[in-house]
């Protein structure tokens, strides 16, 4: 499904700031993959993600999803493969725009957007059933601009618009950092029922080792751009919050 | 009144580019200068093909086109070469100056000789009442299509890009081609504006478009004040607002003079109008 081969991204390359973000960094990733990517600040878990999604390139190597080389697509292109959700519940959704607008959007994220209405009934409807799953009563609210909603909401929201077209990789990206634990917790079960019904092929970094041992399949711990450990199937099942503080001592 | 009727005349004149900023501004965020330029553009390719014995309907989409073709540089300057929107919206304004002499081929084209479109569509005998009802028609066509295009998909996408580039990156949307696209749409409006304009005053003059960008900001800014009073957020509302503030501009410079104000003082008093419109919330809000 997706695949990286040595991969190297070094920012200010050639001066005295030079920092390696990404080491001869090779992954590869079989379709249905819940991967957790753990690691400490600088450890090179964000600009993994963001080298996948395609707005940072790496200085060489190569990236390959469904056997298709996309290594120097634009995100805007990749946008076909992957869906994001971003740390910043604001990056992710649109807040000048009504909740219905934003799912609209996400509904055409691999698709053109065309000079014609889409904005039907049928297309509410689907939505409101949709948001109504969140059990959060946000499916009386799709005509409000998404400004208007909690940070918590709106994650949860963006979580719903990431599987709404053909999603063959999903990015997450610390979803969770920015929220109280109660949002927090909401939107964890919300990615994880949504992973496994839709059983989507997912990379979700975060610093919270909690998530580590409840979700996901693969666990990853990253240092200095490379992958330091890589546990999957019984090892990760068994795989212990202790061994896991173990990791970063 | 016959003062009062013009000045609003004057303000549909200018709804068109009053559209055009809202786009630029309100959902690009993208405070675009090329207007003063695509606005004496519209109006100087409109007189010489009037002159040259063009009807006005075939120049209406030459005016749409070259608008759109100066919106376009912009953006390509914007977007690609990564310069300032300002800067870039200048260059292209500075530019023009010089294409729009170069088309007009001196500072002044007068039209009153030429056939136009008020005097081909002129229905009733009043002729400033048949320019009011033909440029009230054009507007609410211009406001109906511009409504239609920001619901369409395509539209959502327009807004989404000037609300958060993040999103409609990682949602297949090309920002730098959005939003060229944006400002060429932008731009067309204004020139249409200017093709309205040079056939209402009858003339085309080089300077025309000196700081018209501000009355198209005002527009837009009392539209929106007054959006923000009567709590009407709709996108199709917002466009009325737009020309309200539009005609509103109009007859407040039409009464400063009716009070007796030096004409040459008018470019002073548009630019204190804005600034007005701007800070008097903020001066408000502090005290």
């Amino acid at each position: 499904m997706l695949k990286l081969a040595n991969i190297n991204k070094t920012y200010h390359p050639g001066t005295q700031y030079a920092v390696p973000a990404l080491h001869q960094l090779d992954l590869e990733l079989p379709k249905g993959t819940f991967c957790i990517v753990i690691g400490g600040n600088g450890s090179g878990k964000s600009t993994l993600l963001n080298t996948i999604a395609g707005t940072i390139f790496p200085d060489s190597g190569d990236i390959y999803i469904n056997q298709q080389r996309v290594t120097s697509l634009k995100a805007f292109e990749r946008s076909k493969f992957v869906a994001r959700v971003f740390q910043n519940p604001h990056a992710g959704t649109a807040p000048n725009l009504s909740v219905l607008e934003n799912f609209r959007l996400a509904a055409l994220r691999t698709q053109k957007k065309k000079l014609s209405i889409g904005l039907g009934r049928s297309f509410e409807k689907a939505t409101q059933e949709n948001i109504a799953d969140l059990g959060l009563g946000l499916e009386n609210k799709i005509n409000q601009p998404m400004g208007t909603l909690s940070g918590g909401q709106r994650q949860a929201l963006s979580l719903l618009m990431s599987a709404l077209d053909d999603t063959q990789l999903l990015l997450l990206d610390e979803p969770t950092a920015a929220l109280d634990p109660k949002s927090s917790a909401l939107v964890m079960q919300t990615a994880n029922h949504l992973i496994e019904k839709k059983h989507l092929t997912t990379i979700w970094v975060t610093h919270h080792l909690k998530t580590v041992i409840d979700y996901g399949s693969r666990v990853i711990l990253m240092e200095q751009g490379k992958i330091k450990k890589d546990l999957e199937g019984e090892k990760k099942r068994h795989l212990t919050l202790q061994e896991l503080y173990s990791w970063f001592a | 009144m016959i003062f009062y009727t013009s000045a609003i005349v004057l303000g549909l004149c200018l709804t068109a580019m009053g559209l055009g900023i809202f786009i630029t501004m309100r959902i690009f965020k993208i405070p675009d200068i090329t207007t003063d330029g695509s606005y004496t553009l519209g109006a100087s390719v409109t007189a010489i093909l009037l002159t040259t014995g063009w009807s006005w309907w075939a120049i209406i989409p030459i005016t749409l086109i070259a608008g759109a073709l100066a919106g376009s540089i912009t953006g390509w300057i914007h977007t690609r070469l990564g310069v300032d929107a300002l800067l870039a919206g200048i260059l292209v304004m500075t530019g023009l100056y010089s294409v729009n002499l170069t088309i007009l081929g001196r500072s002044n084209v007068p039209l009153n000789e030429t056939d136009n479109l008020f005097s081909s569509l002129k229905f009733i005998e009043n002729p400033l009442f048949s320019q009011l009802i033909i440029v009230m028609g054009v507007c609410l066509l211009l406001i109906f299509l511009v409504y239609v295009l920001l619901r369409t998909d395509f539209g959502i996408a327009m807004r989404a890009t000037g609300d958060s580039e993040t999103m409609t990156e990682s949602l297949g949307i090309n920002n730098a081609k959005m939003k060229t696209i944006g400002l060429s749409i932008a731009n067309a409006l204004t020139a249409f504006s200017g093709f309205l304009l040079a056939q209402f005053q009858l003339f085309a003059d080089i300077n025309m478009g000196i700081g018209i960008v501000l009355t198209g900001l005002g527009s837009v800014l009392i539209g929106n004040t007054l959006g923000n009073l009567f709590q009407h957020h709709s996108i199709f509302l917002q466009l009325i607002w737009v020309a309200i503030g539009a005609i509103a501009f109009q007859v407040l410079l039409a009464t400063a003079i009716s009070i007796g104000i030096n004409p040459n003082l008018l470019k002073l008093i548009t630019a204190v109008f804005v600034l007005g419109i701007v800070g008097i919330p903020k001066l408000i809000s502090k005290t």
